[in-house]
């Protein structure tokens, strides 16, 4: 995804640098963050977590995917309240993956994973930049987070929760820094309980041109003694390109005769 | 362009080989930027009201006023010439949702199921679209269902028996002019446009156009095995305001109720007014 704008700053001399910049201007928004001094995240990336997964079995691949197992940077610290609840949930998954159920969760109902959890990608996500907003849009289920640039985060009480919440960033040199309230209190991100006023602060950068960098510190002084912090990391394949996810709620499953038969058995 | 690198390249102090060949290098990726991107339109931003650009003539109907006016559907281009079987089928499935409109049902269509519509039925845009253009690829995100549209620019249309169909299909399009050409195959058959039936070789050809605030789609539907002529529909869209943003849009299947915490399945279909 590095343009011929992109690279030509970079080798120019200052009086040719301008001429350059001048004549990139009316060229289109998505250039105009390319041509300054901001780096561009724009293009398609896979998790580093998730595809060092060669000779592996497709049960430990599935735990991953499925994160019964200690999350990256190990459990968070929940407090009292909300530690029972917590604990409950992870033995429940466990239990049912020992058992090779699969439990009703939000990707058997076909719902979005939401914040933060979209950002793990366990399929590839294609980041698309443009000078106002930046947006990533994922493989699985099709999600589509905006992070709207230099804007203002509105007040909490006028934000409709939504499973990617609402997302505001600004750059600190190289990284963007984005705020994000206002998700959905159904959404859990490894099991963890979500009072509703979660907040996550991320920072994204380009450790080199393809290897995306995301640090995610989520706060929510009701649920957790302290911020719980994880770092992502995403390899560029700009050679891919996204495909069509259609989830068909899977409630739908082979009968008699191998006719689909609506399954109403819901695991508990 | 050329006599004015030449003049910038003389004022550079410290002359050499090696710096002119630098700059002679970014004048020409320049001028070559700005030649070929100077000229297509940019249809970036946020576009909805479809067809008239006015306010949607559904808007203060009360249920029943909606129910009336969706039965019969009024193809936006009027009737399909269909060859057999493909006009057989056509019946059959008008006949399937005459039916349970008459029981009160709500047919199982792509909407009560909470599946993408495809093309070109997505392109109707009942709520807003944001178009984001970049270089390579424009993308279409469409609030309805969610759904995502990549129009791959200036990259040649891969064989058909190639592309896995999807519901939305493969884009690639180009620009003649101002106007964005786009050509569609691997369509899955089952993306049906007001229940019309089509066969794998269906192809869509799109000529989009911007016109200041205003946004045309002319769509041209080829299918030799299935149409008799070509099935030709317009589209219109008119910009939003820039204060508009998407929605983030979730279609449950609405079977599934919950009663007093307790989630469980509704058979039931919900009558259609």
């Amino acid at each position: 995804m590095r343009t011929k704008s992109q690279m030509a700053p970079r080798r120019a001399g200052a009086s040719t640098l301008a001429i350059v910049t001048i004549a990139l201007l009316p060229v289109a928004s998505f250039g105009a963050a390319a041509a300054g001094s901001r780096p561009n995240f724009s293009g398609v990336w896979f998790s580093v977590q998730n595809t060092h997964h060669e000779n592996i079995s497709a049960e430990t691949m599935f735990k991953k995917a499925t994160g019964i197992k200690a999350p990256p940077g190990g459990w968070p610290h929940v407090k009292p309240h909300y530690a029972e609840s917590f604990k409950a949930a992870i033995r429940r998954a466990e239990e049912a993956d020992a058992r090779g159920v699969v439990l009703a969760d939000t990707e058997t109902q076909c719902r979005p994973d939401g914040m933060p959890k979209m950002m793990r990608a366990i399929l590839p996500i294609e980041v698309v930049q443009s000078a106002k907003q930046v947006m990533v849009v994922t493989e699985e289920m099709s999600q589509v987070r905006r992070i709207y640039l230099d804007e203002k985060m509105p007040p909490a009480e006028e934000i409709s929760p939504s499973y990617n919440g609402y997302s505001v960033g600004h750059w600190d040199g190289d990284t963007l820094i984005i705020d994000t309230i206002g998700i959905r209190g159904d959404v859990s991100f490894m099991f963890l309980p979500n009072s509703g006023k979660m907040k996550l602060t991320e920072r994204m950068r380009l450790q080199n041109p393809n290897l995306l960098e995301l640090t995610i510190n989520l706060e929510d002084p009701e649920v957790l003694e302290k911020p719980y912090r994880l770092t992502w990391t995403y390899t560029r394949d700009d050679s891919h390109k996204i495909l069509e996810y259609v989830c068909d709620n899977n409630r739908y499953a082979p009968g008699k005769d191998d006719a689909a038969t609506l399954n109403i058995d819901i695991p508990q | 362009m050329k006599s004015f690198a030449a003049k910038g390249y003389v004022r550079l102090p410290g002359y050499s080989p090696l710096r002119r060949a630098m700059g002679l290098l970014v004048m020409s990726l320049a001028a070559s930027t700005v030649c070929s991107a100077s000229e297509p339109p940019d249809f970036s931003g946020v576009w909805g009201d479809p067809s008239t650009g006015e306010e949607a003539p559904t808007a203060h109907l009360d249920a029943s006023e909606l129910a009336k006016l969706f039965q019969p559907i009024v193809l936006p281009a009027g009737e399909p010439v269909l060859k057999e079987p493909y006009a057989t089928e056509y019946r059959a499935h008008l006949a399937e949702k005459k039916k349970a409109s008459a029981g009160e049902q709500a047919p199982a269509d792509s909407h009560t199921q909470c599946v993408p519509e495809g093309m070109p039925h997505m392109m109707i845009m009942p709520m807003l679209t944001e178009i984001v253009q970049t270089r390579k690829t424009i993308f279409l995100m469409f609030e309805y269902l969610g759904q995502i549209r990549r129009i791959y620019l200036n990259e040649k249309m891969p064989p058909v028996d190639e592309i896995n169909p999807t519901l939305t299909g493969y884009s690639v399009g180009h620009w003649e002019g101002d106007t964005l050409i786009v050509e569609t195959r691997g369509i899955r058959k089952d993306a049906m446009f007001f229940h019309i039936p089509h066969s794998e070789d269906m192809r869509i050809v799109e000529r989009l156009r911007r016109n200041g605030s205003q946004l045309e789609d002319h769509i041209v539907v080829e299918d030799p095995k299935a149409l008799a002529q070509p099935y030709v529909i317009t589209f219109r869209y008119k910009l939003a305001p820039a204060r508009y943003k998407l929605s983030e849009y979730l279609c449950e299947n609405n079977r599934y109720k919950d009663d007093a915490g307790t989630d469980f399945l509704d058979l039931r279909v919900e009558p259609s007014d």
